[in-house]
């Protein structure tokens, strides 16, 4: 019980927002904008863009896996650090900031393929994060 | 429609508008007592949880107390940050669903995500070195398995 309440919570903090590098990139952002994009050839570079940016949130998710590993070991160590803590919360917020500053970097591709009403179209229905 | 309107605000007495008055009162009120009642719910919910792990592990009583105060004041800190953490991302979200956003709103927004998130990641250290030290080698062992 205890572990869990630790973990969970401290494991949650190490990811990125769901909104960039997780549940919308991933999970929605595809299906919302090919539901509303009118042209095909537009269509099928917006989905190229998706499909770096998801890739990349992929490779971070997986990443992240191995970070959570060592969260546990530190955790379980009675010896371990604050220090030995903020050195592997650094490590990780540097791959998050990476991960982010690419993703940004596509958006703007992005919209060029997807018209202002179309990227509208694609929210209205949207859940929250 | 105006007449109507006039008509009806004549119709209601001085004691039916008290009234009206006095049951709003009382339901916000008893909407006021639930909700404490259930924030204390919550309280001795978490404090049973935490009770029922600790104290099979640390015979103590003194250094088992501690550590159930301060698991309850630690799950009680986290919700209030992952409300605000919640709150940053549905900002997140709002810019994102504009088309007109630029990269420097996506960045500020990510920058207090972060802040947030360090200010979590710090108060869940103070909370596991606060709680280790209230234990053995051997007990924190056991708690964390």
């Amino acid at each position: 019980m205890i572990w869990a309440a630790l973990f969970i919570y401290l494991s949650s903090l190490l990811g990125g927002s769901p909104v960039l590098t997780g549940e919308w990139l991933i999970k929605d952002s595809k299906n919302q904008f090919k539901e509303v994009i009118q042209d095909k050839e537009r269509s099928k570079n917006a989905m190229g863009v998706l499909d770096k940016m998801i890739r990349d949130a992929k490779d971070f998710n997986r990443e992240s896996g191995k970070d959570k590993k060592e969260l546990e070991k530190l955790m379980k160590d009675y010896r371990s650090t604050r220090g030995d803590f903020n050195q592997l919360f650094a490590e990780i917020q540097e791959k998050r900031e990476a991960l982010t500053a690419s993703i940004l970097d596509r958006i703007p591709n992005l919209k060029k393929n997807i018209p202002p009403e179309e990227w509208a179209k694609a929210f209205k229905n949207e859940m929250t994060p | 429609m105006k007449t109507t309107n006039t008509e009806f605000k004549c119709k209601i007495k001085p004691w039916t508008a008290r009234l009206i008055l006095l049951l709003g009162m009382i339901l916000f009120l008893t909407a006021c007592a639930s909700k404490t009642k259930v924030q204390e719910g919550d309280a001795a919910n978490l404090r049973a949880k935490w009770t029922k792990a600790v104290s099979k592990v640390i015979k103590d009583p003194e250094r088992a107390e501690k550590l159930i105060a301060l698991g309850v004041q630690y799950e009680e800190g986290n919700q209030a940050l992952f409300s605000e953490i919640k709150n940053i991302n549905q900002e997140i979200m709002n810019i994102n669903r504009n088309y007109d956003s630029t990269q420097g709103d996506y960045e500020r927004a990510l920058g207090k995500f972060t802040k947030k998130k360090n200010e979590a990641l710090q108060q869940c250290l103070d909370a596991l070195f606060a709680m280790r030290e209230q234990t053995t080698p051997e007990e924190w062992k056991t708690l964390l398995r």
